[in-house]
């Protein structure tokens, strides 16, 4: 607890220093900042220490020095060459891992040793200059003096080209991470359209972003974060739908933060949410492109990053969080009800066992007389108060789910068949519990499954036990006073800016249609308005093309 | 980027809860035992004089658009004498806020939780009461606008079943040998509407001003409308007789409507549960008017407003507990209106008067 | 920085409330009205019956294996009990599938009874109920109470007096149904019927059919009975009849001013729904036209009852318009050979016109001169349409009844043939 409240406390701090965000801009290679705040404390690798260290003239000294900075790791390539006719050796240093080898010997390293070029012929001496303009070829070829740069350049995967007789030295993009291809998506399956699902690859991300995005308004931010880490961080919008002031400040919030490493987006989604004590998602995590497409579209905000499958939405509210991406490749009237339905299961999630609870030890006249008999008979020897045996029963889910989550799939095949039949159905032969309670937690558990996004599932399987202790203790009174609360609260949420229930409230027929439902298709001119885009229209407002 | 106003919409909204509240469940009970089979003409005509009496705070909302009704009242009667009005109107927001959630566990207790202590009761409404203060009047706002059409599709629910149990012979003769008596609930009825000037303390966060007193208008008419349309048919299914000794009619009326439905019986612990959330929406509105007039005051700044309202989580239930009797309460309650009716009938049509001769006579300069 | 150190002051105070909150909640955790649904004892039916023990008597004949007269008798303040209350509560078994698997007692032998009922003698109902509470392991539950069955001897004596506990109590819906035994009450409660599994459920039951007889009194629980008795009204509720396995509504009885007067047979009711407009299906059965025997019967689809005071002077009259719509059904003792045509339904309508006419007649005469009972409730029509004439005469009404004229006008309409010609 108190670690959490230094760290919040910390960030909050950071926060005020937003002019001093450090590596701004579309500047693939760190421009350097010029002063560090807490030097006293963890001093930022690449800062200070190296940046005065320069290139010297005699290429081995550069290896060694470059070498020992990075401790002599093993797969730190120091390739030597001779430049072709010249009587001048030249150097890479790569990353074995991190670099493109291939690209490096084929592109760098062997045009370099073959040139042969007139001006060597004459005897005359190769230009630096030459080097980078006619013989390497590779995405970026960029001159650099100081050792901060160059370290940074290989420890991201570039390769570092250095020439006997100069203080300058080339990098030149050679990066070929290792990782997944694209994958199909886990959490977020569909029955329809794309079956594609980011990887931890950056690039391919972006790619699959672009790839759907022919418009040269998308704007991709980039910036780095983790003082050891430094992965990329991509904010992706469209710059002349998105409002402004959201990408401003999800800029701000990241270019604050200041800490070792943070390993993927849904990481980094914990660091910028607004309140870091919700227990519901303030952001949107998706694996599917297509969902963070239309989440671009809508004018909102994507931020991606190395390292994790997921990208991060933002703002969000509560609707959005319940649109699954078949809603969009179905009538309207159809995902319209299943949107309801998703609705419906997230109620019956978190609140059905406490209303049973309530109803069945409360308020025993809320249910007809036929009802209460059958209830009453199937609870029959049942030793323990319902809520005793709802809490029991839930526990067993949540470890059963827990379970089969961390099981290979082949077992926990197994560990749910024993669990769900075997378990239960002793149970309920011992008469530890009864079958009615089954049927609920059953239900409950069904319920849950309907939700698109993970978190909020987590949320209102969290949100189940406090509503069945209060419906123990105070009835339908106690459950309705619950909810009031949870009302409150969710209705004090804001995502970056955005109320959390909005379009719920204030109402707004067309933002509904945008999202509690889905209107018909040709009718859904506009963007959500809560968003407050920047242009607000998704279609012609006039009607069809050729139609006026 | 935020929401930094409320629309007409939620301005409707906040009318009618503000209205709409403990009342609803008694307001057929306490004009039937006056005016008989007529009560719903009495009611309606007690509608008419909000609608009239709405008139100068309309006026004085838009003579003061940025201001809520105790920056008003201090604006337009002094420092002095403005004081002098809102300590009625402290009083009675308090004790109204206070009683509501005292008569609401009274209820809770007959109809849901038998044996459960009033003071849990009172204690968690309230409580809930002060979370959702705290969160600041956006949030008052969304959350009244969800709990909205729970409690209008709830009323409008119990008015369509309970449709087939009406005898319509009841209700006649209509206005026979009972006129006076129907003039005479007019100012009671009037009563049971009050919280219809509760929009003064939210006027001021609109952005357009217009539409918002159209939504106002409009929503003053919806609990005209489920007043007189529920007292009507109360009479036409209880008869007076037996409505003169019912307390809770609505929830009676619920009671003894038979709703097979399969999954739930018992129709009225159902509506009970319905009705606590009406309640809760008035008395948040009284108890948020209550902080701001306290707050004007002592003119206490804009940061200090928050330990005003932690401070209602005493004042409420010690204001709650303050009469140990059932029905002295409901006494108490009925006749602490005439305070509000009182301010809002002849102060706030003064002022407005007073506005207006002071407009009247600068502009020619 | 400044507005660093505010924020954080401004999350402890939040904590601090936050902590509050959690605090008092977890105070209210008190479960004062905690119950297990299994806790509870669901009284279905009550009867309430004249003591009688205070007779001396003991147990009453055919109670097997009944209570001790010392169990149900109550110590009282008062000299004498003054009713009989007996509660039916259902014996719940463990489901089928539990029992089964062995948790409980195996498959019992015979049939058990599913119910229990109670009895108690005592002054108050309330007092009544607690002395039951000090008899069973559970805790009586009245929500689920579907019919309240009364000994016509207390219904003699006044449904008034003994209404209170029924209407206060909280659990206790209005729209319990009201039936009156002749003889005990508590015999009806005693039947074990042989399709619903408890008698008072079987009770409430039997009113489902209403709309296909009309000689049913329906339209009788707790709250329309209140409000008549209220309103000073004269009413019908309806009669039950039981032997061991059945129960009938027969007939009704006739309540003046809340006091029992009298029976009604089954065809006063069906009179009474016709002119009260509560007729809600049927069937009228008539001679068939012309001299040959046999008897000819319609389906009454739909009937409109319409009473109208007519004042001349200071006398008042009513004009009663039945209309009756229906379907004509079949014949019995012959076969129909010949077409039905027009002129053979215009004898039929003519027919189902008199057997109405003649039998309302009957009826209105027997409520008039027998029991003087104002049971079609013309006082509320002439309170409501004539309140002038009314106030007038308010006073003299129990006099001036049994002499009103009333006219009656029949009027039936054979709307469809039906499947024959």
């Amino acid at each position: 607890m108190l670690r959490f409240l230094s760290k919040r406390l910390y960030r909050k701090e950071n926060r005020q220093q937003t002019n001093s965000g450090r590596r701004h801009g579309q500047d693939q290679v760190k421009s350097g900042s010029n002063s560090n705040p807490k030097s006293g404390q963890d001093p930022i690798i690449y800062d200070q220490k190296f940046k005065n260290i320069r290139l010297s003239k005699n290429i081995q000294d550069n290896i060694a020095n470059i070498k020992d900075s990075m401790n002599n790791n093993f797969d730190i390539k120091v390739k030597e060459f001779k430049l072709g006719s010249w009587d001048i050796y030249g150097v890479v240093i790569y990353v074995e891992s991190l670099a493109n080898e291939d690209l490096i010997l084929k592109h760098v390293v062997s045009p370099l040793m073959l040139c042969s070029s007139p001006e060597a012929e004459r005897g005359d001496v190769i230009l630096f200059n030459d080097i980078k303009d006619s013989m390497v070829v590779a995405d970026y070829v960029k001159e650099v003096e100081t050792l901060d740069e160059i370290l940074f350049a290989i420890m991201s995967g570039d390769t570092f080209l250095c020439i006997q007789g100069y203080q300058k030295g080339f990098i030149i993009s050679s990066k070929q991470y290792v990782g997944r291809q694209i994958g199909e998506p886990i959490l977020e399956p569909s029955v329809r359209g794309s079956q594609e699902a980011f990887s931890e690859i950056l690039k391919n991300n972006i790619g699959l972003i672009r790839k759907r995005i022919r418009d040269p308004n998308l704007a991709i931010e980039t910036h780095r974060i983790g003082r050891r880490s430094e992965m990329e961080v991509l904010i992706v919008y469209l710059r002349d739908v998105t409002n402004q002031d959201v990408v401003n400040e999800a800029t701000r919030r990241i270019t604050a933060l200041d800490v070792d490493s943070i390993l993927c987006a849904a990481e980094l989604g914990l660091y910028i949410t607004d309140d870091p004590n919700s227990i519901f998602p303030l952001y949107q995590i998706t694996e599917r492109p297509d969902r963070a497409v239309r989440g671009i579209m809508e004018g909102r905000v994507a931020i991606l990053m190395e390292g994790g499958t997921d990208a991060l939405l933002v703002p969000v509210t509560m609707p959005i969080l319940l649109q699954s991406a078949d809603d969009y490749y179905e009538n309207w009237f159809v995902a319209s009800v299943l949107r309801l339905i998703r609705y419906g299961g997230m109620l019956v999630s978190a609140f059905l066992p406490a209303i049973f609870i309530a109803l069945t030890t409360f308020h025993p006249g809320m249910l007809p007389l036929k009802l209460v008999l059958t209830v009453t008979g199937a609870r029959g020897g049942v030793p323990f108060p319902g809520i005793l045996e709802a809490i029991l029963l839930l526990g067993f889910l949540e470890l059963l789910q827990e379970a089969s989550i961390r099981l290979s799939r082949v077992i926990g095949q197994t560990v749910s068949i024993v669990g769900g039949l075997v378990i239960g159905q002793a149970a309920v032969q011992a008469g530890l519990v009864g079958p009615i309670m089954i049927i609920i937690i059953g239900l409950t558990a069904i319920g849950a499954f309907a939700f698109t996004d993970y978190s909020l599932g987590l949320a209102t399987r969290i949100l189940r036990i406090p509503f069945m202790i209060l419906s123990a203790s105070l009835g339908i009174f106690g459950l309705s006073m619950g909810m009031l609360l949870l009302l409150i609260y969710v209705a004090s949420l804001e995502s970056f800016g955005v109320r959390y229930i909005r379009p719920l409230s204030p109402y707004r027929i067309k933002d509904i249609k945008e999202t509690v439902i889905k209107g018909k298709d040709l009718a859904r001119k506009e963007r959500p308005t809560f968003l407050y885009t920047a242009n607000g229209n998704r279609q012609s407002p006039k009607g069809k093309k050729g139609e006026s | 980027m935020k929401m930094k106003y409320l629309t007409p919409s939620q301005i409707l909204v906040l009318v009618v809860s503000g209205v709409l509240g403990i009342d609803i469940i008694m307001v057929q009970h306490n004009i039937v035992s006056i005016a008989k089979q007529d009560a719903w003409i009495s009611l309606a005509l007690s509608g008419l004089l909000v609608f009239i009496a709405a008139i100068p705070i309309i006026y004085l909302m838009l003579a003061y658009p940025r201001k809520d009704a105790p920056q008003i009242i201090l604006a337009v009667a002094g420092k002095w004498l403005g004081r002098a009005i809102l300590i009625p109107l402290m009083v009675f927001f308090i004790v109204y806020a206070g009683l509501s959630a005292r008569i609401f566990a009274q209820v809770i207790r007959v109809f849901l939780l038998e044996s459960t202590p009033m003071v849990v009761t009172v204690l968690f409404m309230v409580i809930v009461v002060i979370y959702l203060l705290s969160k600041g009047v956006y949030t008052i706002g969304a959350v009244l606008d969800i709990l909205f059409p729970l409690y209008i599709i709830t009323l409008m629910f119990l008015i369509i079943i309970s449709a087939s149990q009406i005898d319509p012979s009841n209700i006649r003769p209509i206005l026979f040998r009972n006129t006076s008596n129907t003039v005479k609930a007019i100012i009671p009825g009037f009563n049971h509407f009050t919280g219809y000037a509760m929009v003064a303390y939210f006027m001021c966060y609109t952005q357009e001003k217009k539409p918002a007193i159209k939504a106002y208008i409009l929503g003053l008419g919806i609990p005209i409308f489920f007043y007189v349309a529920l007292t009507i048919i109360c009479i036409m299914v209880f008869d007076v007789g037996s409505l003169g000794v019912t307390f809770y009619p609505t929830l009676g009326l619920a009671k003894s409507v038979g709703f097979q439905s399969g999954i739930l019986d018992r129709l009225e612990s159902f509506m009970a549960t319905f009705f606590i959330s009406m309640v809760f929406g008035s008395m948040i509105i009284f108890t948020y008017g209550s902080v701001r007039n306290i707050t004007e005051f002592f003119s206490i700044p804009p940061k200090g407003e928050k330990y005003v309202i932690y401070a209602h989580l005493i004042i409420l239930p010690i204001v709650a507990f303050a009469i140990s009797k059932d029905g002295d309460v409901l006494e108490f309650y009925r006749n602490s209106k005439y305070i509000d009716t009182f301010v809002f009938l002849i102060f706030v049509p003064l002022m407005a008067l007073w506005v207006g001769i002071r407009r009247r006579k600068g502009r020619p300069k | 920085m400044g507005g660093y150190k505010k924020e954080e002051r401004q999350t402890k105070v939040k904590r601090a409330i936050h902590i509050m909150i959690i605090m008092s909640l977890l105070l209210c955790t008190g479960c004062w009205d905690k119950k297990e649904i299994e806790q509870w004892g669901y009284v279905l039916g009550i009867a309430v019956d004249p003591p009688t023990l205070g007779k001396g008597t003991g147990s009453k004949e055919g109670e097997e294996g009944a209570a001790p007269a010392g169990f149900r008798q109550m110590d009282i303040s008062a000299d004498k009990p003054t009713y009989d209350m007996t509660i039916q509560l259902p014996i719940i078994k463990e489901s089928p599938s539990l029992a089964a698997s062995g948790g409980g007692g195996g498959p019992e032998s015979g049939s058990p009874s599913k119910t229990w009922q109670i009895t108690q003698t005592g002054d108050t109902f309330l007092s009544m109920e607690r002395e039951i509470e000090s008899r069973t392991s559970l805790t009586l539950f009245y929500g689920h109470l579907q019919v309240l069955v009364i000994s016509d001897s207390v219904a003699r004596d006044g449904l008034d007096k003994i209404a209170d506990f029924f209407l206060r109590h909280r659990e206790i819906r209005p729209k319990v149904d009201i039936y009156i035994a002749e003889g005990s009450a508590k015999k009806i409660l005693d039947v074990s019927p042989k399709i619903e599994d408890h008698s008072a459920t079987y009770l409430k039951q039997l009113l489902m059919n209403s709309d296909r007889s009309s000689r049913i009194v329906h339209k009788a629980d707790l709250r329309a009975t209140m409000n008549f008795i209220r309103a000073g009204n004269d009413f019908v509720l309806p009669k039950v009849e039981a032997n061991k396995e059945e129960i009938k509504i027969k007939g009704g009885a006739i309540f003046k001013k809340a006091k029992m007067v009298g029976w009604a047979d089954e065809m006063d009711i069906e009179s009474i729904n016709f002119i009260r407009d509560l007729y809600r299906g049927g069937v009228i059965v008539g001679d068939r036209p012309g001299d040959e025997p046999g008897l000819i019967s319609m389906e009454v689809t739909k009937s409109k009852g319409k009473i109208k005071p007519i004042i001349t002077g200071d006398q008042v009259s009513f004009d009663i318009f039945i209309k009756i719509q229906g379907e004509y059904d079949g014949q019995i003792g012959f076969l129909s050979d010949k077409q039905a045509d027009k002129a053979y339904m215009d004898k039929c309508e003519k027919e189902f016109t008199k057997v109405v006419r003649e039998q309302c007649n009957r009826t209105i005469k027997k409520m008039q001169e027998e029991y003087k009972a104002d049971v079609f409730q013309l006082n509320k029509i002439l309170r409501t349409s004539k309140p002038a004439y009314w106030e007038e005469i308010k006073e003299d009404w129990d006099e001036i009844y049994p002499d009103v004229k009333i006219n009656l006008d029949v009027e039936v309409k054979l709307k469809q043939l039906g499947n024959f010609k």
